[in-house]
């Protein structure tokens, strides 16, 4: 079954990182972002992508039921197409499940990721990301 | 007349222009009564005379001095002392001129590297001690004159001068006719007293009792204003000092002053550390690259090859397909292909494959973002640290203020403190000269009493001083009255002419001038010039008198040394003077440039032809010593 990669889509976060009742200091992914995240879809794009590059995180798993995707959020319409083919190009390469590759982006990485930058500072976030850049695995 | 002494040589060594000299005064064995120099200007005459008379009284402590030892050593020394000078003369007993073997030898020495010269005295073989060698100086020299221009025994331009002034002077209060001869009679001692009297009468004079008074007033006035000033500079003072104690910082103020400048120093530093971090913090529409790079560099990492895809959901590529088929246009693969992108599930990669090429700008910036982070953090420690301890810019600024405060009271503490030390220095010489003046007025009773006495002495002091002078003026009038009787001796021998006499003149005090005969009519000695040298023959005669008369009783028993001084007399008293004078002292040295003088003498004993030979000049200045000992070896006695 294949279904279509909604343009507009929204991940469901942590209240810590979400709009409004989020910590500045998350949402500022500890004093690196000059603004805070303008979006709680853009935290959920965030987080996962923390999660995609950080292999060594235990993984954390919300077994909350029911669907955390939701459509409406044009703050990461760019950043949909990547994440899903990064997603799949990593875990799921087969797949061409929409559903499947969205509940693993919403009950895996974002709160795997989310929980990265709870625990990290801003240097080993730093370190994390130069790791990634320089490509090493 | 007084016995007298016979020079019989002279050796002279290293004097002037004289290195070493010896003329002998005998003849047979007997002294010659008479020895003439005769030379031209500048043959040495002179320098022979100045060195005997060097010999009789020494070296002059002032160098430049006739007898000071820049005149006296020979001009190739260039005023170093470089061998022993001396002068040596041999004199004989002149009652007993034919008796050698008491000759009596007088030496005067001047020995490189001593201060002093010295004396030394044999008679016949035997040498005197020092006591007796001054002896035989002073009685064969006479005592050191008091004029040292003036030696008795020695009669040329300078003594004539002198003497002239001294007889022919109303003017001068000095005595040269007393220093002549060493009869002066001191009284310093006596005015010394009157003026130490004088001044002690002074000192006790009241300066008057009313005026004593308002000065205390006065004193006192000033005492009571100085003394406000130093009340009011002491509470000012301790006002500051518990003003300081308010203000005086402790350690910790002062530790937080001191470290005002280092915390200002690392607020600018956090401030620029944070500009820089700033800088470098991801900006909000920067972040969608940095996840889309970070994304296709996971991808590269685990060797994903990202191809150029697109988004599947953008079309119905099957519908598309429909109707493409329908139109019988298309191949059926094409057809299919398009039928494949519709059941694939596409995803759009062109931002992942644009993001690639930004993957080491992107490196590069984070990494800046970590250091200027890290940066900012040790910054912030610091300054985290000063707030720590309370160092901050306004507690800096705080305890700055208040050092400044304690120090500008400190200086003005030190200000008064200095008006205090001024005003007491100042009170404590009122209160001085208060008591002072106090004491003053209190003494003046005393004093009067003390006055009066000193008053008596004072009058005794000055009584004897007056005494004294008046005896000193009679005992010069006395000295002038012995000595014309004398000059008169010599005048009646000397002068063939017979128109005039000498006489004493008692006012306005004693002189010695000469009377016409013929008419009784006074005429005083012309003092010439400066040098004071008489105007005309019988001024010179009568000098030339004088002089042997105080010569005559100096106390020397040198020979007369008569040395060109009576130029312009008449050849007739010339030669009647030679002959008295012979007579007289019985032994002469008559010093001449004139021909005619010269040979007023031939009879006589003998010439010492001072003569340069014509290849050595006219001057023995000129000349080195070596070519003069050669030249006075040839002295030429009968020419």
């Amino acid at each position: 079954m294949t279904e279509k990669l909604g343009k507009n889509t929204t991940h469901s976060v942590s209240r810590s990182i979400a709009p409004k009742t989020g910590n500045p200091t998350y949402r500022k992914l500890k004093g690196l972002f000059e603004e805070e995240l303008i979006s709680g879809g853009l935290a959920g794009v965030l987080c996962a992508t923390i999660a995609l590059v950080h292999e060594d995180a235990e993984r954390v798993l919300d077994k909350k039921e029911g669907s955390k995707y939701t459509y409406g959020d044009t703050s990461i319409e760019n950043l949909s197409q990547p994440l899903f083919y990064t997603v799949r190009e990593l875990y799921e390469p087969e797949t061409n499940e929409l559903s499947k590759l969205s509940k693993f982006i919403d009950h895996e990485l974002i709160p795997t990721g989310f929980e990265i930058i709870l625990n990290s500072n801003a240097n080993e976030l730093c370190d994390l990301m130069i790791k990634t850049l320089k490509k090493i695995n | 007349m007084v016995d007298r002494y016979n020079l019989i040589s002279i050796t002279i060594k290293n004097f002037r222009g004289l290195s070493d000299v010896v003329i002998d005064f005998t003849e047979d064995g007997k002294p010659k009564e008479i020895m003439t120099f005769f030379g031209h200007q500048g043959s040495g005459k002179s320098t022979i005379i100045l060195a005997i008379q060097w010999c009789a009284y020494g070296t002059d402590l002032s160098k430049k001095q006739k007898l000071g030892t820049d005149n006296l050593f020979p001009d190739i020394w260039d005023y170093v002392h470089k061998d022993t000078m001396s002068v040596t003369l041999r004199f004989r007993d002149s009652n007993n001129p034919g008796i050698t073997n008491r000759d009596i030898v007088c030496k005067r020495m001047l020995i490189p590297g001593r201060d002093r010269d010295e004396i030394e005295v044999f008679v016949g073989e035997k040498k005197s001690d020092k006591f007796e060698s001054r002896e035989y100086f002073n009685q064969i020299f006479g005592s050191m004159p008091s004029i040292r221009d003036g030696v008795m025994w020695v009669v040329r331009t300078e003594e004539m001068a002198k003497m002239s002034q001294t007889i022919a002077s109303t003017k001068s209060s000095e005595s040269y006719f007393l220093n002549f001869m060493n009869l002066d009679v001191p009284h310093d001692g006596l005015k010394e007293l009157s003026e130490t009297k004088r001044k002690a009468i002074k000192k006790l004079m009241p300066k008057g009792a009313g005026v004593n008074k308002a000065h205390l007033d006065h004193l006192e006035t000033q005492i009571r204003i100085v003394d406000d000033k130093i009340k009011r500079s002491e509470e000012k003072y301790d006002t500051m000092a518990l003003k300081l104690l308010e203000f005086r910082p402790t350690a910790t103020d002062e530790e937080v002053a001191a470290a005002g400048e280092g915390y200002k120093e690392a607020k600018r530093e956090l401030e620029n550390a944070e500009t820089r971090y700033d800088g470098e913090k991801i900006k909000k529409l920067e972040v969608e690259d940095l996840i889309t790079t970070l994304l296709v560099a996971k991808l590269e990492a685990k060797g994903v090859n990202v191809e150029k895809s697109f988004d599947s959901a953008k079309f119905e590529w099957g519908e598309i397909a429909d109707y493409l088929e329908l139109t019988n246009s298309f191949p059926a693969q094409v057809i299919r292909q398009i039928r494949e992108i519709q059941e694939g599930v596409g995803y759009d990669t062109t931002r992942l494959i644009n993001s690639s090429k930004n993957i080491t700008s992107w490196l590069g910036r984070i990494k800046r973002l970590k250091d200027a982070r890290i940066n900012f953090n040790r910054r912030k420690a610091v300054i985290d640290d000063y707030h720590h301890r309370n160092i901050n810019e306004e507690t800096t600024s705080a305890a700055i203020d208040k050092s400044e405060k304690a120090k500008s009271i400190r200086e003005n503490m030190r200000t008064e403190l200095e008006n205090i030390n001024e005003f007491s220095t100042e009170l404590k010489g009122l209160e001085e000269e208060r008591d002072s003046v106090s004491g003053e007025i209190v003494k003046t009773a005393k004093n009067k009493e003390q006055l009066l006495l000193l008053r008596k002495e004072k009058k005794v002091i000055d009584a004897l001083i007056n005494i004294i002078n008046e005896s000193n003026r009679d005992y010069e009038s006395k000295m002038f009255e012995d000595m014309i009787s004398s000059v008169k001796s010599y005048w009646e021998r000397i002068d063939q002419i017979g128109t005039y006499r000498p006489i004493l003149v008692q006012e306005p005090k004693p002189q010695i001038a000469l009377e016409r005969i013929s008419d009784n009519r006074v005429r005083y000695i012309e003092l010439g010039d400066e040098t004071g040298k008489a105007s005309g023959g019988e001024d010179q005669l009568l000098l030339v008198c004088t002089c042997l008369a105080v010569s005559a009783t100096s106390g020397a028993k040198m020979p007369i040394i008569l040395d060109d001084c009576f130029t312009v007399v008449d050849t007739d008293s010339r030669k009647a003077l030679v002959n008295t004078v012979a007579k007289d002292f019985k032994n002469m040295i008559f010093v001449t440039n004139d021909t005619n003088n010269a040979k007023l003498f031939t009879s006589s004993q003998g010439i010492l032809n001072l003569k340069w030979p014509t290849v050595l000049g006219t001057s023995i200045n000129n000349k080195n010593i070596s070519d003069w000992h050669t030249w006075i070896k040839q002295v030429d006695l009968n020419d």
